[in-house]
Formats: structure tokens, C-alpha cells, sequence
């Protein structure tokens, strides 16, 4: 559960970034978030997981209330959601296995279970066999689906993607694409942020459009309509 | 907490020293050398103490009475003494027995040649004053002093009334005078191996900023992130402790009896009397200037 009520977010520098969103989002759905670039999209996604702090408003993320989110629970909210970042953030000194493990390391998994699992989503995202290169060793859908794979690792109930398919071949965002509506169907809630107008004519899913910090249409089924 | 997890930060720890390995290095200097200090000074007052403990002749004054007093007023001049305030016990011990103490020295035939040529026994008449409080000494030594009858020679050159009461104070105000010294410069070492340490860990956190950022957006706790630092700080604590242990070691055993020459043979305690307190002292100092220091270097980094 997903829920934004009046949120205004605006930096430190004056840039209003999001005003008055509204926005409420279920438990297992699939919402593709468009709109021109510099409409807000990031900081949509940077709000969800208290990378930045809102405005004003209200802003509630399964239980945890993050206008008056305590800082030490801020871990625990992140762990809710996997977010595959617009530039990765990958660890460089880490190679892919580790990249991916690392996340499970963190939230105090045992090496049997990181062990386990590791594989499975390398197999996944078709990086078995890269698993042990760095990723600064990789192609830019390949770091793309490294991030994926640590964002799935933890097995969280909301996914994030930023802008998902920016670094790859068409061919491939079909792919990635049905492999978020793969993970949507085991009841995980989705959120893609996009910017390909064909691909979300062609999943025919919710789609949030929004135009200079504000949502501008939210249809669902809806076509790529940014103005 | 998992015991993965431990190794991991165990692991980080090590990692961290040898990605700046010479700053690390630096810090473990700089704090084995204040422990070093800290060690010396401890082994050196407590040898002080204990040959202090040795000397049991310091609560004991020795009076000296004019050859031309008659008896009768040497016998009043112990009554006189007495009286005074913080005697404890006092014995005479005439020119005679004071000679026949002298000679006892010597074996049969030294003192036959002693009798024979030392004709007039040079001795004076003697007075053992005891007492009590060693803080009290100096108005019972001015006393003494101003007894009429009294050797008045000796008097002028300061050896009557005789007493080491002087020397036990002089040592006392050298060890003072040390122990002010080494407290200084034990507080200057302290703080600049702090700051060295703080460095030193503000170096490993810089070159793994992007790092942190990334595990925060994972979901790394706080706890999680600090660990690997504060591990860090614990194994240079630790290192330098072992360092400085080592080095005390040698000092104390090698080094010192050569520089104190003859006094090292009359007695240095041993080392085992230092070594458990030395050991509690340095991993204390050791530890908490390694963890205090990496938590303050990482405080910045922790703000969600
Ligand atoms: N840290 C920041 N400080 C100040 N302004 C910022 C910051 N981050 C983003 N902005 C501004 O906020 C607005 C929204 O930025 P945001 O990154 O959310 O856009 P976006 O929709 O993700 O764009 P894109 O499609 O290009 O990724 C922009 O005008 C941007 O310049
Ligand atoms: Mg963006």
C-alpha cells in the first residue's frame, strides 16, 4: 500500500520537483510512472524510499508513516522495496555475485541462504555465466540487470524501476519488461518508471503521467499521453 | 547479529588498515608510543615506592651529644626528648657501646689492630629517637636541633640531628616532579594519537563514501555500516598494545638495568610484578582511543 496525499517536494535549491501529487497505489499492482524528462519521476521514487524527505503532505508506504519516520527505521522501510536505480549503484569493488549478495548480507542472511539464492537470480536475469566480473566489466544492460537481480534478491514487496529499459535493445525491454509483470504476478507491487512510449501502449497497464511536478492523468490501460 | 557477519566485518577491519597502510602504521606508532610512556613511568614509580618501602631507617632520627656534656645533662636531655610530641622510643647508647657496636664489625685481629691505634674511641654519645609520623618530622628535627649540649660541629655541617628523613624527601619530590612531567606528556600523546586514529579512519570512510551510500540504499542499519570501522579502530588499539607490551618488555628487562647500573643489581623488581597491570592498562587505553575514535570519524556519514 501505497499512499500519497498532497505531497510537495521541494530541494534545497528552490526547484519545486512534485506539487500536490495524489497518489494511491494497492498492494500488487502495476503502475508504469511517464512524463517528460525533469517532470519529477525520480523524486517520486527517491520520496518512496527516504532518500529525500517530502515537503509537505503526508506519505504513507505499507505501515511506515515517512512524514514522521523515525531515522533509525529507515533501513527497515528500504528493505520493504527493491529499487533498481537510474545509474545502478553498483558496488564497483564487488563482482557481480558479490553485488548481489551483499544486499542479502546486509539484512543478516546466512552465507547458506545467500548461497542459495545468489544462483537462482543470476539465472534469472541470464548472468550466470558473468558472475564473476566487475561492473565496470559489463555492458550497460548487463550492470542494468545486475541491479535487478539485487533488487529481487530480498524477495521485497514493492519494486521500483528507474527507467528500466534505457540501456537496452528493444528486443531486451520486452524482456525486462515481462520480467516485471512475471514478478507482479506473485502479488509484488511494480512501479516502472519509463519513458518508451511503445512499450507501455503495449502492456496496456496503470499508467501515472506527470507533467512538471504535478500528475497530469492516470488512466488505466491508459496510452502514452504526456500533455 | 550472525557470525557471517562478523567475519565480513572482521574482514572489512583488516581491509581498512591495509588500504592505508601508512597512516594505519602512524597511528599504531603514535599510540604504543604514549602507552610506552605511560609504562615506564608506572615501572619507575613503583621501584621508586618499593625501595622507599626498603628503607625502614625513615622514621628514625640520630642525636649527637658534645663530648663536654656532662652526664648528668645528657640524661636530662633524653627526658627533654621524651617529652616531645611524636617520640615514640628512645635509647642512649653511650660513646662505649657505640665503639663496642663499631668494632663488632670487624673480625678478632682488624680489631686488635683498631684498639691499638685508635686509642681514643672518636665516637660521641648517642641518641635513637623513633617516632611515629614521618609528616611530623621537620618540627621534631628543629626541636632536636635546639637542644642545649648537643655537638654543636656536627650541628654546622648539617649532620646533626642525623636523619634520611631529607633523602626520602628529595626522592619523594623527584617522583612528583616525574610524575607531573609524565602525565603531560601522556595527555599530549593520548590526544594526538586520537586524532591520528580519527584520521586514519576518516581516510578509509572518504575512499569507501560511495560505498556507505549505496549499503544505506540497500538497507544497511547504522550498526552495519559503523562495524567494519569500529573493527578497525579495535585491531590498531589492539596492535599497539601488543606493540607496546613487547617494547616495555624489552625496556624494562634490557634496557633499564643498564642505565641504572649498580642500583639495578640491589634490586629492580621483576617484571612479572608489572605485567598483568600493564597488559589491563594498554588494552584499555588501546581500545577505547581505537573505538571512540573510529565511531567520532564515522558520525558524519550516518545522517539517513
Ligand atoms: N538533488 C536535487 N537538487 C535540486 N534539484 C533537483 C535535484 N534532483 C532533481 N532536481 C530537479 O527536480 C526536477 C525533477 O527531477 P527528477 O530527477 O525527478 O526528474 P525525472 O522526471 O526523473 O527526469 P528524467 O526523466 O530526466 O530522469 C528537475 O527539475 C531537476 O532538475
Ligand atoms: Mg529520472
Amino acid at each position: 500500500m501505497i499512499e500519497f496525499k498532497n505531497v510537495s517536494k521541494t530541494y534545497p535549491n528552490g526547484t519545486v520537483a512534485l506539487r500536490n501529487v495524489n497518489l494511491s497505489i494497492a498492494d500488487g499492482e502495476f503502475v508504469f510512472i511517464v512524463g517528460h524528462s525533469g517532470a519529477g519521476k525520480t523524486t517520486l521514487t527517491k520520496l518512496l524510499m527516504r532518500e529525500e524527505c517530502i515537503t509537505s503532505g503526508s506519505l504513507r508506504v505499507n505501515n511506515y508513516r515517512l512524514e514522521k519516520i523515525r531515522r533509525s527505521k529507515v533501513p527497515y522501510l528500504r528493505r520493504e522495496m527493491g529499487v533498481v536505480f537510474q545509474d545502478f549503484r553498483l558496488f564497483d569493488n564487488m563482482t557481480v555475485y558479490e553485488n548481489v549478495a551483499f544486499a542479502m548480507r546486509v539484512i543478516g542472511e546466512s552465507n547458506r541462504a545467500i548461497n542459495k539464492r545468489v544462483p537462482y537470480l543470476l539465472n534469472l536475469v541470464n548472468l550466470a555465466d558473468k558472475c564473476d566480473r566487475f561492473p565496470h566489466e559489463l555492458s550497460g544492460g548487463e550492470q542494468q540487470r545486475v541491479a535487478f537481480a539485487r533488487a529481487l534478491v530480498n524477495n521485497p514487496k514493492i519494486i521500483i524501476a528507474d527507467e528500466p529499459t534505457g540501456n537496452v535493445d528493444p528486443q531486451m525491454s520486452l524482456e525486462i519488461i515481462d520480467l516485471l509483470i512475471r514478478i507482479n504476478k506473485l502479488d509484488k507491487t511494480v512501479i516502472v518508471v519509463t519513458h518508451e512510449k511503445s512499450l507501455v501502449d503495449y502492456f496496456k497497464k496503470r499508467v501515472v503521467c506527470i507533467g512538471d511536478g504535478c500528475i497530469v492523468s492516470d488512466k488505466i490501460g491508459g496510452m502514452y499521453d504526456a500533455h | 547479529m550472525r557470525i557471517s557477519n562478523i567475519f565480513y566485518f572482521i574482514k572489512q577491519g583488516f581491509l581498512g588498515i591495509i588500504r592505508n597502510a601508512v597512516m594505519s602504521s602512524a597511528s599504531i606508532l603514535i599510540l604504543a608510543s604514549s602507552m610506552l610512556v605511560l609504562g615506564t613511568f608506572w615501572t619507575v614509580i613503583a621501584n621508586i615506592n618499593s625501595y622507599m618501602d626498603s628503607l625502614d631507617e625513615l622514621n628514625v632520627i640520630l642525636l649527637y651529644i658534645a663530648p663536654e656534656t656532662d652526664e648528668a645533662r645528657t640524661e636530662q636531655i633524653g627526658d627533654e626528648i621524651r617529652a616531645m610530641d611524636n617520640v615514640t622510643n628512645v635509647t642512649f647508647l653511650s660513646k662505649e657501646e657505640a665503639w663496642e657496636l663499631e668494632l663488632q664489625k670487624y673480625d678478632e685481629t682488624q680489631r686488635a689492630i683498631f684498639e691499638q691505634f685508635v686509642k681514643l674511641n672518636p665516637l660521641p654519645d648517642t641518641y635513637k629517637i623513633e617516632f611515629a609520623e614521618i609528616e611530623k618530622s621537620t618540627p621534631l628535627l628543629f626541636q632536636l636541633s635546639s637542644i642545649e649540649g648537643i655537638d654543636l660541629d656536627l650541628k654546622e655541617q648539617g649532620k646533626n640531628p642525623k636523619s634520611v628523613i631529607d633523602i626520602a624527601n628529595k626522592v619523594e619530590s623527584f617522583k612528583n616532579g616525574i610524575s607531573m612531567i609524565c602525565v603531560w606528556l601522556l595527555i599530549i600523546l593520548l590526544v594526538v594519537s586520537f586524532f591520528v586514529i580519527m584520521n586514519t579512519i576518516r581516510l578509509t570512510v572518504f575512499s569507501r563514501k560511495q560505498e556507505i551510500i549505496i549499503m544505506r540504499y540497500v538497507g544497511a542499519t547504522s550498526s552495519f555500516i559503523v562495524a567494519p570501522f569500529v573493527v578497525e579502530g579495535i585491531i590498531i588499539g589492539v596492535l599497539s598494545s601488543a606493540i607496546a607490551y613487547g617494547l616495555q618488555y624489552y625496556l624494562y628487562t634490557y634496557v633499564m638495568p643498564d642505565m641504572l647500573g649498580n642500583f639495578a643489581s640491589t634490586g629492580l623488581l621483576p617484571f612479572s610484578e608489572f605485567s598483568r597491570i600493564l597488559a589491563i592498562a594498554f588494552l584499555t587505553v588501546g581500545l577505547f582511543a581505537g573505538i571512540v575514535a573510529s565511531s567520532m570519524s564515522m558520525r558524519k556519514y550516518l545522517k539517513a
